[in-house]
C-alpha cells in the first residue's frame, strides 16, 4: 500500500470512529450508562493514535507538499470531533443534578440522533467524497441543513433551561454539555468544508 | 419511507386564548415555524398557527398582535396523519390542501410535524445513506 493510500485509510478509520463515538454517546447519555461513556474515551484515544500515524506518514513524504497542510488539517478536524465527544462525556459526568437534563431530554435526544446521522453521512461516503466532487457537494448541502437544525434545537434547549434554578457548577457543566453537543455538528460541517478545499486542490 | 423517519419531534403548544404576540414569541424563541393550538374544550379540535397566518391574517392587516387571540386566526382542523403513514401520502395531502406542514399522530397524541423542508432533507439524506 502506498503512503497516500495508508493516509486515506487512516482518515476513513477516524471518520468511522466519529460514528461509533456518537453512537456510544447517545446510549451513554440516554441510558445514563457510564460504560458507553468510557467507550467514547477509548475511541478518542484511538483517534489520537491514528492522527499521529497520519502525521508520521505526511512527515515521511506522503502527498505533494502543497497538499500536506490540508490533509493534516482534515485529520485534526476529525480528531476534534472525537475530542469533543470525549469532552461531552466528562461534562456530563460532572453534572450532579441530572434532573435538569431530564427536562430537556427529548431535545437532547434529537441532537444526539442528528449527530449520529451527520457522522454516518461522512463515514459512508468518505472515499466517495474524495473521488467525486459532485457527490461531496450534495453531501455538504445535507450536512449544512442538518447542522442548522441542530443549532435550532440547541437554542430551544437553552431557552427552556433559562429559568431553571441550579447551582453555579451544575449550570456551567450543563451549558458546556449543550454547547459541546452542538459543536459536533459544527465540526462535521468544517470537515466537509475542508474536504471540499482538499478535493479542489487534488 | 415512513413519516416517523422524517418528522420533526419538536412540537410546541399554545392556549387558544393566548395572544398572537405570545405565539410569535414561542416561534422565535424555539426556532420553529408553527405552534399547535390546544382545543378549547372536549368538542373542539386541535388547530395550528403558522408564520403565514400571523403575517397574512394579523400583521399585514395592521391588527395588534397583543390584542388578537390565537384562536381568531389559527387554521382548523389540523391536517394530520398516523405515525406509520408514508411520505408519499403526506405529500399528496400537502398538494391537496395547499399546505406546507402536516402533523403526525400516535393514537390521539401529536408526536411530530413534517414540513416540505423535512421531506427534502430526508430524500437528500437517503441518497447518501
Amino acid at each position: 500500500m502506498r503512503a497516500e493510500e495508508r493516509v486515506v485509510d487512516y482518515l476513513q478509520r477516524m471518520v468511522k470512529l466519529t460514528f461509533s463515538a456518537c453512537d456510544n454517546l447517545r446510549k451513554g447519555i440516554l441510558e445514563d450508562d457510564y460504560n458507553y461513556l468510557e467507550e467514547v474515551s477509548r475511541i478518542e484515544r484511538e483517534g489520537d493514535e491514528l492522527r499521529r500515524l497520519i502525521g508520521s506518514e505526511i512527515f515521511e513524504g506522503a502527498f505533494l507538499p502543497y497538499l500536506r497542510p490540508s490533509i493534516f488539517s482534515l485529520a485534526e478536524k476529525i480528531d476534534e470531533i472525537l475530542n469533543t465527544a470525549h469532552h461531552i462525556t466528562q461534562t456530563y459526568q460532572h453534572i450532579k443534578d441530572k434532573k435538569i437534563i431530564e427536562e430537556v431530554k427529548d431535545e437532547v435526544e434529537i441532537i444526539l440522533d442528528l449527530n449520529i446521522r451527520l457522522c454516518s453521512i461522512l463515514s459512508k461516503n468518505f472515499t466517495d467524497f474524495l473521488r467525486n466532487p459532485d457527490r461531496l457537494k450534495e453531501g455538504s448541502i445535507v450536512i449544512r441543513m442538518i447542522e442548522k437544525e441542530v443549532d435550532n434545537v440547541k437554542h430551544s434547549i437553552l431557552y427552556r433551561l433559562r429559568n431553571s434554578k441550579v447551582d453555579f457548577w451544575d449550570g456551567l457543566f450543563i451549558y458546556n454539555f449543550i454547547e459541546s453537543l452542538e459543536k459536533i455538528s459544527d465540526l462535521v460541517e468544517e470537515v466537509s468544508d475542508t474536504l471540499q478545499m482538499t478535493v479542489l486542490s487534488l | 419511507m415512513e413519516v416517523a423517519e422524517v418528522m420533526n419531534r419538536r412540537v410546541e403548544y399554545i392556549d387558544p386564548e393566548a395572544s398572537v404576540l405570545e405565539a410569535i414569541e414561542k416561534i422565535v424563541n424555539r426556532r420553529i415555524r408553527s405552534v399547535v393550538v390546544k382545543p378549547r374544550d372536549e368538542r373542539d379540535t386541535y388547530g395550528v398557527i403558522t408564520v403565514r397566518d400571523i403575517v397574512y391574517k394579523c400583521l399585514s392587516k395592521n391588527l395588534d398582535p397583543r390584542k388578537i387571540k390565537v384562536e381568531e386566526i389559527c387554521s382548523k382542523p389540523l391536517i394530520n396523519v398516523d405515525k406509520n403513514a408514508s411520505v408519499e401520502h403526506v405529500l399528496s395531502l400537502m398538494e391537496k390542501f395547499n399546505i406546507a406542514r402536516v402533523f403526525v399522530k400516535e393514537g390521539e397524541k401529536i408526536v411530530g410535524v413534517v414540513s416540505l423542508m423535512d421531506i427534502m432533507a430526508a430524500y437528500l439524506t437517503r441518497r447518501l445513506l
